[in-house]
């Protein structure tokens, strides 16, 4: 008994300092916004101040980078998104044979370097838009760039969400409105939509999120412009001022919020999902198997 | 350009028939505006897009009638004989005078074949591709052809999903795959292979192939005293080997959790201990980092908490010596590892540990013959989403990194910022895509999982 309440202990000590490592740094980091030193640290306390974050506020290149990052989120979101959709139902339906290799090629940019996504999209707008003609202008504008290079890993991610959900999903209520006289435009958007909107929302915010912080395709595709993620990290790797942990703060207070509403609907709606397979498991239990079997399986 | 100009002489050329009047010397291959539109590149016509309209009030009775685009002085195609004609403007310099607002119109009818050769801007490497995959995919298209054409499969798409809805899936799928994937990847592969030009000499007598992008980071610039490029290489590996680490370490602190969480929690605590992992991945890379940054600077929080415990007397910089960096790699992929061991983990049945124990097998075989063998896919995908995000990583190097050492990124990076040699930083980058790949192709050797369960968490 000593011995498994010793084990209890070690484990929960771990636990503690496994989420020491995780909010530890977060927490510095938060405190350094409020200390009056000049430089971003909490050792020594210099005098709490929230001045660091009126001086964010008069920061432009912030400003604007953060006016061009909702701007890109929005854009990647309206591409991303239907492209998403888009390969997540032809997945449903290329014949077996073809089903490998195009998930192969659907799901290979989560696993290809952002670095690399970046080059090869500048690269090859450049190129291929001086070959068929499109102008330079609208080729290498650095929103452009951007939008369709983060889409391009952004659909992917956004593709799993909607796999998983159009799994679940029955056909015979498409051929039911099919037989019933609905348009094949209808059936898209009277039962198809609607069944998939929660993996739309999840999708729309996983696609602004990821694009609003992402730093190492966007590095390359906003050419010689920002967002705000890029103006941070120049901020975080030469700047030694606080105003970039009074910034931290500022976006931790924002996606937190928004991390909680988001991972809270998706914890409910997957404990539904449980619930509702369970039923259909025990259901199908019912249906199949013999009374024995059934018997058999209560006593046991 | 050409907005004041008060003339412009416009040559109709149709190809077959041979010339009755002679054609300008010097055709310049500049975007040939209308003369009654402002030149703008979006009202009126747009000259570089093929098929465009062509200018107003010369057209409409002329048929096949296209103006040259931009880069392609002339895309006529000599096989169907009249179909083809091409508007020119000649220098404006060298035209006879004319009062202001009047233009010349000269129909001028000579041989297609006369015109300089196109420059289409494709390269010998794209034909190549294109033929190497013809060639590769002609077999099983053969082979497919008898089956397709039973079933149909293309008329079976559309009549089951209709015509919008199949224009809109095709458009968005063949879209995505074929300029967002596999396009920007060939030319990346292309680019890497040529020389590093001005942009007026692409396409020109000096844009060939060539090996020195590759052979410039095993063997450094020719004429150096080292045989090798030791400062690339050692960069590059140092980049792999340490990305290993920081993928070991983060497999032994995980695997723990992990296990615990699938086996032992349940319920309201499960769901709490989820939020808190994931809560701090919410926030910026970026500021993962810093954070980081803030600890282990010179006035951070761990120098002030070693001299002031007396351990050491004066400041120890650890962001040169790396040890930030590790840290804050080690934190940044943390979540991608713990999530599909969890996961892997979860699925395992409690009773067959449970019977394991019973039977008298100690803690280590439990793990190594049962659990871990269970979580294989689990492990595979962990590992190879840890490891590609290290290898990877710009974010994190660049804010952590000490001055003097690079991450492989950063390399890349340089090549295209300060160094502004694009085809150098193509063949580096295409270098960390094969390690990539290599590296993924070993999980899923040695895991035996195929690519979904790695890329599914």
């Amino acid at each position: 008994m000593s011995a498994e309440h010793l084990r209890k202990w070690v484990i929960r000590g771990y636990i503690a300092l496994f989420f020491l490592y995780l909010f530890g740094p977060l927490l510095i980091m938060s405190a350094s916004a409020f200390n009056l030193s000049s430089y971003p640290t909490i050792t020594p306390w210099e005098g709490t101040t929230t001045k660091w974050f009126g001086e964010l506020a008069d920061n432009e290149r912030i400003v604007s980078g953060l006016f061009n990052s909702i701007w890109i989120g929005i854009g990647v979101v309206a591409l991303s998104v239907p492209t998403a959709l888009a390969g997540a139902i032809m997945l449903m339906q290329v014949g077996e044979r073809v089903r490998p290799i195009y998930y192969t090629i659907v799901v290979s940019p989560v696993l290809v370097p952002g670095v690399i996504i970046g080059i090869s999209t500048v690269i090859f707008w450049e190129r291929f838009g001086s070959i068929v003609g499109l102008d330079y202008e609208t080729t290498n504008n650095p929103f452009f760039l951007t939008i369709v290079g983060q889409s391009t890993f952004i659909s992917a991610y956004c593709m799993l969400v909607f796999i998983a959900r159009l799994q679940r999903f029955d056909k015979t209520q498409e051929e039911a409105a099919l037989d019933l006289g609905a348009t094949h435009v209808q059936v898209f958007w009277k039962v198809l939509i609607p069944f998939l909107r929660p993996a739309i929302l999840s999708s729309v915010v996983l696609a602004f999120l990821t694009s609003f912080e992402n730093y190492n395709t966007t590095v390359f595709t906003m050419v010689a412009r920002g967002t705000l993620t890029t103006e941070l990290a120049g901020l975080a790797r030469f700047g030694v001022n606080p105003s970039i942990s009074a910034l931290a703060v500022v976006i931790m207070g924002l996606t937190l919020i928004g991390a909680v509403i988001y991972e809270v609907k998706k914890r409910r709606e997957e404990a539904i999902i449980e619930k509702s397979k369970k039923r259909a498991a025990m259901k199908r239990m019912r249906d199949t198997e013999s009374a024995a079997e059934q018997a058999a399986a209560v006593s046991a | 350009m050409s907005d004041g100009v008060p003339s412009s002489q416009i040559i109709l050329a149709q190809s077959g028939i041979t010339p009755s009047l002679p054609t300008p010397s010097e055709p310049t291959p500049a975007p040939a505006p209308e003369p009654t539109t402002p030149a703008s590149p979006f009202s009126g016509i747009n000259p570089s897009l093929p098929g465009s309209n062509s200018p107003s009030g010369i057209s409409p009775s002329l048929p096949g009638f296209s103006a040259p685009s931009a880069s392609s002085a002339s895309s006529s195609d000599t096989k169907d004989g009249i179909s083809n004609l091409n508007i020119t403007i000649t220098n404006p310099d060298k035209l006879p005078e004319l009062p202001a607002g009047q233009h010349e119109l000269k129909l001028v009818i000579q041989d297609g074949n006369a015109q300089p050769p196109a420059d289409t801007g494709l390269g010998f490497i794209e034909i190549f591709i294109a033929i190497v995959a013809a060639l590769l995919v002609a077999p099983f298209i053969q082979r497919q052809a008898g089956k397709w054409s039973a079933n149909l499969n293309a008329f079976q798409f559309v009549q089951r999903n209709g015509v919008a809805i199949s224009a809109y899936l095709l458009i968005f799928t063949l879209g995505w795959i074929i300029f967002m994937i596999i396009l920007p990847q060939l030319y990346m592969f292309d680019f890497s292979f040529r020389h590093n030009l001005n942009p007026s000499e692409i396409g020109g007598p000096a844009d060939t192939y060539t090996l020195k992008n590759y052979t410039y980071l095993i063997f450094g610039r020719e004429g150096d005293a080292d045989l090798l490029n030791w400062l690339h290489l050692e960069v590059f590996t140092k980049t792999i080997i340490a990305s290993v680490i920081v993928t070991l370490i983060n497999f032994a602190l995980c695997y723990p959790l992990a296990y615990f969480m699938a086996q032992s929690v349940r319920g309201r605590n499960q769901r709490l201990l989820f939020l808190c992992l994931l809560l701090p991945f919410w926030v910026n890379e970026i500021l993962r980092a810093f954070a980081f940054k803030l600890i282990f600077a010179d006035l951070g929080l761990v120098n002030s908490f070693l001299i002031g415990l007396g351990i050491l007397d004066q400041p120890y910089d650890f962001l040169s010596a790396n040890v930030a960096l590790y840290t804050g790699l080690t934190y940044a992929y943390i979540l991608l590892m713990i999530f599909p061991l969890y996961n892997a983990i979860e699925s395992l049945d409690p009773n067959q540990v449970e019977a394991a124990r019973d039977m008298g097998a100690s803690w280590l075989k439990i793990h190594m013959r049962i659990v871990m063998p269970h979580a294989k896919p689990g492990i595979a995908s962990g590992c190879t989403m840890v490891f590609m995000l290290t290898a990877g990583a710009l974010a994190a190097p660049n804010i952590l990194g000490g001055p003097s050492s690079l991450w492989f990124t950063q390399i890349i990076y340089q090549w295209y910022n300060t160094g502004g040699n694009w085809p150098q930083g193509s063949a580096y980058a295409f270098v960390l895509l094969i390690s990539c790949i290599i590296f993924v192709r070993i999980m899923m050797r040695v895991f035996n999982v195929g690519l979904g369960d790695i890329a599914k968490r």
